[in-house]
């Protein structure tokens, strides 16, 4: 406490002498005037419910019982022997892996080639969004109506094409997991190939027209320029799309509620179905705490080493 | 060279192609929709679907006049609004403050900003359940604004301090000498010159928000359900009226549309600057 507060700027502090003092307290007076709110709302808001969270995940907590008993790593050690658990882990990583990889290959791919484009691409950006932005649920619903057997819009389009014996999509087991996969792909393309773009956009002409002048081919110049070049946007997108993979819950609620069995129940569905179906507040919350350390050990990962990433490219 | 031409041609013409593919697969789905919230109930399911029929409203009218659609439609307005005004209060000073001083717990401040806005909805919706099924909390605007305004602090703080700290501080000391408190400097200055920073700001979590499900589907019943929430009733308790369900996909995603295609240009800004630039 006390620390003066002072402006980035050097120097800013200790000029002439008495206004500066004034100042200084006028600075310092102001900063907990703003900060405080937000300092309360962060304590009572996140904090609070964020350790309740912890807490509960000891306890044996359920909704429709008023009693309430410390049972330690009980629900931890019962969660892994929990089948249902597992396999909603398993599905997790399942769509999480394969719908992030698919974004971000195709999303490389699709930003290089709208990057080329000299017409139209004002038009292009501007209608790719339109998948992120509506809101999960109705991109889940949307896709039901697509996938409606014999009547859907998927239906007629592979007709069309000749292919008539397509699966019962969201009914039977494997297809059901790979539409889950592949609609969190269509919902999420945009943002990759948006901030790609952008990272493209901002590269230096003069290195790849050496490269050309060198005689290196396409590959060549993707792979040892632009992908090291974009590299730092490269694995803020994948951080990015990983944490948010794991929010696909309004998806899964809305094409396939877990279905069938549960071959596309994942881990917020678990907690939901356990928590609130179930009532059994204390295990959800113990499901819910390790996705949370899922999360923090990828923030760590990828903010903590960010300070010496950039040390290594200031000095190149 | 006449070959290095052709070639280049070619791949002109294949990026084209990939190009057109990727957008029909983009757009198709938002197509196909909206026919199905146009057509009546026989013509949507025809087999091959007719791709001329006589547009009707009829499923509109039945999500509005008796899905009572507009209520939720309302709620999702209310709550939206209510819960960035007042993000944005709480969060332009502190975002000031962030962009100009040093402090103690700047680092923890900004940590706990940046968890706040990555959190999976299910870190959060179960200890807010139980507080507010004590609390009484339940079904009200207070508490589903309480929560958006809660996770909207994130994603606002992170990127007006990004804006803030681009506008030069030379503007500022010139307000200064000319007497301004730190205030009025911050009212006259530094807030005007942030404006389209804090307007696309304040679209951005207009759109997380609406686009919310979680917190909406585990925290509201019946008085203050939002849009994405009220259209799955016509999943639930009604017989599959696909057109209406369709009319109303349509009709939740019209304002995100409109907004997304208004901040695009920003998108990748604001949320690069809060992640790339976080120290």
């Amino acid at each position: 406490m006390g620390t003066p507060a002072f402006f980035h700027r050097p120097g800013a502090n200790g000029r002439r002498g008495t206004r500066s003092v004034t100042l200084q307290m006028e600075r310092q007076r102001l900063q907990v005037a703003f900060l405080l709110p937000l300092f309360l709302a962060l304590l009572v808001l996140v904090l609070v419910p964020m350790l309740s969270l912890f807490g509960l995940s000891f306890t044996n907590y359920k909704l429709n019982s008023s009693q309430i008993r410390f049972t330690g790593l009980q629900n931890y050690l019962d969660l892994f022997r929990d089948k249902d658990f597992l396999n909603a882990a398993g599905n997790t990583v399942f769509m999480v892996f394969w719908s992030v990889l698919l974004q971000m290959v195709l999303g490389v791919a699709a930003a290089l080639a709208i990057q080329r484009m000299r017409r139209l691409r004002g038009i292009v950006q501007a209608l790719i969004v339109l998948p992120m932005v509506i809101p999960p649920v109705v991109a889940g619903l949307i896709w039901r109506i697509l996938l409606i057997p014999r009547y859907g819009g998927i239906h007629a389009l592979l007709s069309g094409l000749g292919i008539t014996d397509a699966p019962a999509w969201l009914t039977d087991p494997v297809s059901a997991r790979w539409v889950l996969v592949l609609v969190s792909v269509w919902e999420w393309l945009p943002f990759v190939v948006l901030f790609i773009l952008a990272a493209l956009d901002s590269l230096p002409i003069s290195p790849f027209e050496a490269a050309r002048i060198d005689g290196a081919n396409f590959l060549q110049e993707l792979f040892h320029l632009t992908l090291p070049l974009i590299r730092p946007v490269l694995s803020m997108v994948l951080v990015f799309r990983i944490v948010e993979g794991l929010k696909i819950f309004p998806l899964v609620f809305s094409l396939t509620q877990g279905g069938p069995g549960r071959n596309t129940e994942e881990l917020t569905y678990f907690a939901y179905s356990e928590g609130f179906t179930k009532f059994r507040v204390g295990y959800a919350s113990a499901s819910s705490m390790l996705m949370f350390a899922v999360l923090l050990v990828l923030i760590v990962l990828f903010y903590g080493r960010k300070p010496k990433e950039k040390r290594r490219v200031k000095h190149q | 060279m006449v070959v290095n031409k052709k070639a280049q041609r070619l791949s002109a013409l294949a990026r084209g192609v990939f190009v057109a593919l990727l957008m029909f697969a983009t757009l198709f789905p938002f197509y196909w929709t909206l026919l199905i919230s146009l057509k009546n109930q026989n013509d949507a399911f025809q087999v091959p679907p007719d791709l001329i029929f006589v547009p009707t409203m009829e499923n509109y009218q039945e999500l509005f006049v008796n899905g009572d659609f507009g209520r939720f439609f309302l709620n999702s307005f209310i709550v939206c609004f209510f819960s960035i005004v007042l993000a944005l209060a709480v969060g332009i000073p502190s975002a000031y403050i962030f962009a100009r001083c040093e402090f103690k717990f700047k680092k923890a401040f900004f940590y706990i900003l940046l968890v706040t806005r990555m959190s999976p909805g299910a870190v959060f919706v179960i200890p807010y359940f139980i507080a507010y099924m004590k609390l009484g909390l339940l079904d009200t605007y207070l508490g589903l604004t309480l929560i958006y305004f809660a996770t909207n602090l994130g994603i606002i703080v992170w990127s007006l301090r990004a804006f803030m700290e681009d506008i030069p501080i030379t503007l500022e000391e010139a307000a200064r000498i000319d007497g301004c408190s730190l205030l009025q400097t911050m009212f006259h200055i530094t807030i005007p010159l942030a404006a389209p920073g804090i307007a696309s700001t304040a679209i951005l979590s207009f759109i997380f928000s609406w686009n919310e499900f979680l917190f909406a589907l585990l925290l509201t019943r019946n008085k203050v359900q939002t849009a994405p929430i009220g259209i799955l009733n016509f999943i639930v308790f009604e017989k599959m009226n696909w057109g209406v369900i369709a009319a109303g996909s349509i009709v939740i995603a019209l304002p995100v549309i409109i907004f997304g295609i208004a901040i695009r240009k920003y998108y990748v800004k604001g949320l690069t600057q809060g992640g790339l630039a976080g120290d």
